[in-house]
């Protein structure tokens, strides 16, 4: 806990690696969360990734305590970490398909329901990571939105952005994200 | 950026179009930028409106699961290094092998296959994950888990240390243990169970078959098993597939389970439910029985279940016994030593909160931890109060609310001064730059106070120097003499400075405010007051300081009145002067609001102090102290207004956040914590509310401040309320000398500890400690709010109890009547309030002789009971107590014995039959049963409770005297005679007050021919009675000692009582008593011709049980005359009469004059003796 509150702090000080270091401390603790909730779930039942982000948050910080400021780093690399668990998901698995063997299992394995299929899924992060260059701030709003399962509502608070403008960059990142996907898959 | 910009307004705005209208706003908008344009509609056409991306990548995390290949295991197969040796047992979800450890060391071991169909990987996942913290567990009632692994079909399995023993519940039915027993038993498991949870380890499945007990040395070990594993294979999550699956195995475990663990999308688990589960473990070790039955559970359906257990308020204990089957209600008995009653009174009280208290369904209601549960048990154990309590006493609560009500505003306004200290001085310091006061007057101003403190207070320390100025000398002189010194000494000095004086005036108010002298203090503050705005005017920030110091000094001398209207005005010119928004004008404004407050007038309190928090929040933002406190101070005025509702998220809030902001100890903290205290009172949560005030006095503080004060004193008000009287005055006592010393008696506050240590005496019995206090409290009280107030009808209700308790009905009486017009007069309060008091009051006339008048009332307080409290409440139970008991009063038997019935039972239940109460019952069912000829009933009765009083009370008490005297008449009643003689004869001491046990004597010796007796009994009470003023004792002692012609007594001694009580008559039926003994004594003496007429008057009001006695008298006179023909018809009217009564040494009851009909039957063998020349059956008397 303190570890995550120390690079808090350094986030808001402007130390340049405390974001990074941010990352994988949400990361760690988003696949332990996981790992818990999963040992109580039975196959069928939901396990809503908001759900485990806010949590992670409230038992790293120690509830509301903190600034607004504190949260819009986190959810960032909470919503990046989400992205990655699931993007590691996808390729351990194509991995597996392709001959690769059967990694040892580090934490339990996500599916997602009637989310595309893994191809789908790492051609949308190529896409994404590509979005992220023309505009960090809409990348994010994606990032929140389809990796963490945000409303707009919630992700625009998340981000410290009006309703609407999240609505309009929402509207414009599926086109762009759409368009490149379509464009790569011409390729 | 800019084309990005524009390309994304483009496709944004054309997405928002209809799609026939798209094209004509692409040319208008790019404007013949061709490149733009294909880009755009590449991105158009991208974009489908279904539902790309709508469906975020992960709204459902799966786990994926492997399905369960079959069970292959059996003993003698090896499994890694262990050779499985035996079956030991075969659990919810595997199967227990007993097994053989090969390396490193060669031991016994207990393997457990999961049996489910379980993701074995997930699971070993998962133990690994919490393997560590297992290992570090390290706890004589723990069994370790050794290790995990996976069998060769797949299956997961974890190695345990073998315990071979008992389920816990099973050991102790079988060992028959003790309540006692069984309860040090469960206080080990919780410690295990507390260690692992330091650990980081919650069990999560903690039921009978996961404690199991073996014997050490003679001695039981309870060892907790499967730690961890619950864990790891998925846990106790209710599910379709846990139940269904394992339909059979299940059984015994929802019955444990946790409300949090029972909901489908239950995340978290914590320490909590295992309290939880606990407290179903202590359910069942005392009373055999799980709060809900597990295959009902099962019975009812997934969905059914899930909700009893999070929305079903199980039974108490005792209530679940006492619906018990008789016989399965005596085998649990046996099973723990002991019999129904006792079980069920044992449970009762303590036992029935602490396990309710672990059950809450809100966990945050439950034990903090497992060693918290384990020492509320010891203290239990060790007969201290408990923390579990029951819910509010609906019947007090009204009255704890508006008692505290004062208390708390009184709190409001103290909070106000530290206020200052802490919000204000800061402001108030860099505006005095901006007063009126120019730089050079500010520089003397504060040389001339340096001054004053050095040379005026501080020089006093050197006795040369108060011998130079004149003083006398005192070598331990203290700061206050020095200030008062120093302060005398003042006047005059500084007329043509008076800002200076001022500013030391002001120093003065501060110092003495400080040293708890309001009075003194108030006055300087006055002072400076009057300086200021003689040189600066009213609208200054100076004067406008000193008019705040006044306005606490009002306050802190508990003058609200002034107190408001000099905070009204304060607030009026900080508005003008400082402007509406600025922080002082905020504290002015929760200043005056908290002063209403203080007066009672929440109305106009809470919306100015809704105000200042608006504006608090905006200008000085929401975590600001000053905000802080304005919260606090709204708390503390819903409260008043009676709407802790709102209280209690206002004031949460503001004691975390005044936690982590400037630590526990901090004045935020502590008032926060305060006013929610007292929410948490208003609304029935009184734990909640102790455990706060408890923590709130942990913190360092001066004990004797005054906050300390209310807290103590509300947490004492709160003890009183949960039934801990005695806690309740240790705390109080202190609290009333320091109060009235440093507040004076007529205080406010003074009399609200007061009313309080009162009341606490009284519940605990020292009524005569309560009925002064409380009669000084109601004085001040009166003087102060008048009659009328509602606090004032409370104080007299609760001394009328204490009258009461204290065996002073009479003045109860018109104190109650007071107390009751008054509170007709006001409607605002509940139907509940004016039945308590009308109940009092039928107390009142029943202990004043007044039964009748009492019947009624004590009818509506039963209805009242019975309706809130339920019928087997002991309080219900008092009630009809004393209910029965007017009616018996009142010549209502037939009412009376049927209550008095039910009462016996109940308490006979829960009590037991040894209890006071329940004895007191018996002996009051028994003596009205007597009364109204049920002496079958009544013997029985009587005897319990003579036995009872010879074992509880002194052979001098007179409540023992009454009882062996009434079962006396009981067994008389039923010719018992030697029975009925017994215990009266040992009665020793004569007590002139009651002598019947002499005169029931009397006559049982003749009866049983006991002459020496009878004769050494009539001596002895000649002597005694001699001289009596008591003409019924006078009668009475007569008439024994001329029963028999052989009494021995001397005649004429016996004749002037006689005599005596004849004179003494003034109702016509006693004068015919006082006649028969006068005409016995005649006889007696020789003077037949004077009995005669006497004994015929004595006739003239037929009573069958005197004519009885008179006519075989008047036979014999007349005989001894040779009226031989009226002998013999006074004679035969006695046979007649002696026909139609019962007969002695039959089976019928004798009634109330049985010793009558024994007079009558001796007088009558005598006469005929006398007049036929033989007796009829009896030997004649020697």
């Amino acid at each position: 806990m303190s570890d995550i509150t120390q690079t808090l702090e350094g986030i808001l000080r402007g130390d340049p690696n405390a974001a990074d270091r941010l990352l994988p401390l949400v990361y760690e603790e988003l696949r332990r969360l996981a790992a818990a909730r999963m040992a109580l779930e039975t196959p069928g039942q939901t396990l809503q990734p908001t759900a485990l982000v806010h949590e992670a948050w409230v038992r790293l910080t120690g509830g509301d305590n903190r600034k607004w400021n504190d949260r819009t780093h986190f959810f960032a690399a909470a919503a990046e970490a989400m992205r990655r668990i699931l993007v590691d998901n996808a390729r351990r698995k194509r991995a597996a398909r392709h001959g690769g063997g059967q990694l040892r299992v580090e934490m339990p394995e996500i599916a997602a329901a009637s989310a595309p299929d893994d191809d789908q899924l790492l051609a949308l992060n190529d896409a994404l990571e590509k979005f992220a260059i023309v505009s960090q701030q809409k990348a994010e709003l994606v990032k929140l939105r389809y990796f963490v399962g945000m409303t707009t509502e919630e992700a625009a608070q998340a981000l410290g952005i009006s309703v609407p403008t999240a609505s309009r960059y929402w509207t414009y990142a599926r086109a762009w994200l759409a368009d490149e996907i379509r464009a790569q898959q011409r390729q | 950026m800019n084309e990005s910009n524009s390309e994304e307004t483009i496709v944004v705005e054309a997405l928002r179009l209809p799609p026939a209208e798209r094209s004509a706003y692409l040319d208008q908008a790019t404007g013949g930028n061709r490149t733009l344009r294909q880009r755009v509609e590449s991105l158009l056409t991208s974009y489908q409106d279904g539902d790309f991306l709508e469906q975020s990548a992960a709204p459902v995390l799966q786990r994926m699961t492997a399905p369960a290949p079959p069970l292959t295991e059996r003993a003698g197969d090896k499994i890694d290094r262990y050779k499985l040796l035996q079956q030991i047992g075969e659990g919810g979800c595997g199967v227990v092998y007993m097994a053989e450890q090969e390396e490193p060391v060669r031991r016994r071991v207990a393997l457990k296959v999961i049996k489910l169909g379980m993701d074995t990987k997930s699971v070993i996942a998962r133990f690994e994950a919490e393997r560590q913290a297992l290992a570090m567990m390290d706890h004589p009632n723990i069994a370790k888990v050794l290790d995990a692994g996976a069998t060769d079909a797949g299956r997961p399995y974890f190695v345990m240390e073998l315990v071979r023993g008992l389920k816990i519940t099973e050991y102790c039915d079988e060992a028959k243990l003790s309540f006692r027993a069984r309860l040090d038993l469960f206080m080990r498991v919780c410690h295990a169970i507390q260690h692992a949870h330091q650990k980081g380890i919650i069990h999560r499945d903690i039921k009978p078959s996961n404690i199991l007990v073996t014997i050490n040395d003679g001695v039981p070990v309870p060892k907790v098993i499967d730690f961890g594993i619950a864990k790891a294979t998925g846990g106790q999550t209710l599910t379709d597939k846990t139940v269904f699956t394992a339909f059979e195995q299940f059984i015994g475990t929802p019955a444990y389970m946790s409300p949090e663990q029972a909901m489908l999308t239950s995340l978290d688990i914590d320490t909590r439910s295992d309290i939880y589960a606990l407290g179903v473990l202590l359910y069942e070790l005392l009373t055999g029985k799980t709060p809900f039955d597990a295959q009902e559970l099962l019975s009812i359906g997934l969905d059914e279940m899930r909700r009893t257990i999070r929305e079903k308020e199980p039974e108490r204990p005792s209530t679940r016994l006492s619906t018990l089957p008789d016989k399965e209600l005596s085998t649990t008995a046996q099973r723990r030593g002991i019999d129904a009653p006792r079980l069920m009174g044992q449970l009762r009280g303590d036992l029935d909160w602490i396990v309710m208290k672990c059950l809450e369904k809100d966990r945050a209601r439950r034990y903090e931890t497992a060693t918290g549960l384990a020492a509320d048990i010891e203290r239990h154990v060790r007969n201290e109060p408990v923390v579990a309590c029951p819910p509010g006493n609906l019947y007090r609560l009204g009255k704890l609310v508006r008692r505290n009500k004062l208390a708390f505003a009184a709190v409001s306004v103290v909070g106000l001064s530290l206020l200052v200290g802490m919000t204000a001085s800061a402001a108030f310091f860099s505006r005095e730059k901006a007063a009126r006061v120019r730089a050079d007057e500010q520089a003397a101003i504060a040389k001339a106070v340096t001054d004053f403190l050095q040379d005026d207070i501080l020089r006093q320390a050197g006795v040369d120097n108060q011998l130079a100025e004149g003083l006398s000398m005192d070598t331990n002189l203290t700061v206050r003499q020095a200030v008062d010194r120093a302060s005398q000494r003042l006047e005059g000095r500084f007329t043509n400075q008076p800002l200076v004086e001022a500013s030391i005036q002001e120093i003065l108010w501060d110092i003495y405010g400080g040293m708890g002298e309001p009075g003194t203090a108030l006055r300087h503050a006055q002072r400076a007051l009057e300086l200021r705005q003689r040189i600066l005017g009213s609208k200054d920030p100076l004067t406008l300081r000193s008019m705040w110091d006044v306005a606490i000094g009002w306050e802190d001398t508990g003058d609200f009145d002034k107190e408001v209207s000099v905070a009204k005005e304060g607030l009026q010119l900080a508005k003008i002067v400082l402007g509406p928004e600025d922080r002082e004008t905020i504290n002015w404004m929760q200043h005056l609001g908290a002063a209403y407050n203080g007066l009672g007038k929440s109305d106009k309190a809470v919306p100015l102090l809704e105000e200042a928090l608006k504006v608090g929040i905006a200008r000085l933002g929401p975590e600001d102290a000053g905000t802080l406190w304005g919260q606090i101070l709204l708390g503390q005025a819903y409260n008043s207004a009676g709407r802790p509702g709102d209280t209690v998220p206002l004031l949460e809030k503001t004691l975390r956040l005044s936690k982590s902001k400037v630590g526990a100890t901090n004045d935020l903290w502590r008032y926060s914590a305060g006013a929610l205290a007292e929410a948490y009172l208003q609304t029935g949560r009184l734990n909640d509310a102790v455990l706060l005030m408890e923590e709130e006095l942990k913190a360092p503080q001066d004990p004797d401040n005054t906050t300390s004060l209310s807290t103590r004193h509300n947490l004492a008000s709160a003890y009183v309320e949960m039934g801990r009287p005695q806690q309740a005055i240790l705390l109080l006592e202190p609290v009333l000398d320091i109060r009235r010393a440093k507040l004076g008696p007529d205080h406010r506050d003074t009399v609200c500890t007061m009313y309080e240590l009162g009341v606490a005496y009284d519940e605990s019995g020292q009524a005569n400690k309560a009925v002064p206090l409380l009669e000084e409290a109601l004085s001040h009280r009166k003087a102060q709010l008048g009659s009328d107030d509602p606090t004032t009808v409370d104080f007299m209700d609760q001394l009328g109890v204490a009258y009461l308790d204290s065996d002073q009905p009479n003045k109860a009486v018109p104190l109650l009547e007071e107390a009751l017009a008054h509170r007709k007069a006001q409607p605002g309060l509940g139907h509940a309030d004016t039945v308590t008091i009308r109940y009092h009051l039928g107390l009142a006339y029943l202990d004043s002789g007044q039964a009748n008048t009492a019947v009624p009332l004590l009818e509506e307080g039963v209805a009242h009971r019975k309706a809130q409290l339920g019928v087997d409440d002991p309080r219900t139970l008092k009630a009809m107590d004393r209910l029965g008991v007017a009616y018996a009063n009142s010549h209502q038997d037939n009412k009376a014995v049927p209550l008095l019935e039910e009462v016996l039972a109940h308490r006979k239940t829960q009590l037991g039959s040894d209890h006071a109460d329940t004895v007191s019952t018996m002996f009051s069912l028994g003596v009205t049963c007597l009364k109204s000829g049920q002496v079958n009933k009544a013997a029985p009765l009587l005897e319990q409770a003579v036995a009872h009083f010879k074992a509880q009370l002194g052979s001098e008490d007179p409540q023992l005297r009454d009882s062996i005297i009434d079962l006396a008449e009981a067994y008389a009643r039923q010719s018992k005679w030697s029975e009925a003689a017994a215990d009266v004869s040992r009665l020793t001491d004569f007590n002139r007050e009651y002598w019947w046990d002499r005169h029931f004597l009397a006559a049982l010796l003749l009866q049983m021919g006991e002459m020496d007796r009878y004769r050494g009994l009539c001596t002895h009470w000649l002597t005694q009675g001699a001289g009596t003023k008591d003409p019924g004792l006078a009668r009475a002692i007569a008439k024994d000692c001329l029963l028999s012609p052989s009494s021995g007594a001397d005649l004429q001694e016996v004749a002037k009582l006689a005599d005596f009580a004849l004179s003494q008559t003034n109702d016509p039926d006693s004068t015919c008593w006082g006649q028969l003994s006068k005409g016995l004594s005649e006889y007696r003496l020789g003077r037949f011709a004077e009995a005669v007429p006497l004994l015929q008057l004595a006739l003239s009001r037929p009573h069958p049980e005197r004519d009885l006695q008179v006519q075989p008298v008047l036979a014999m006179s007349y005989w001894q005359l040779k009226q031989t023909a009226s002998a013999r018809t006074a004679l035969a009217s006695a046979a007649e009469i002696e026909a139609r009564l019962p007969k002695l040494g039959g089976a019928a009851d004798l009634g109330h004059e049985w010793f009558n009909l024994i007079a009558g039957n001796q007088l009558l063998g005598e006469a005929r003796t006398l007049i036929e020349g033989s007796p009829p059956d009896k030997a004649k008397p020697q």
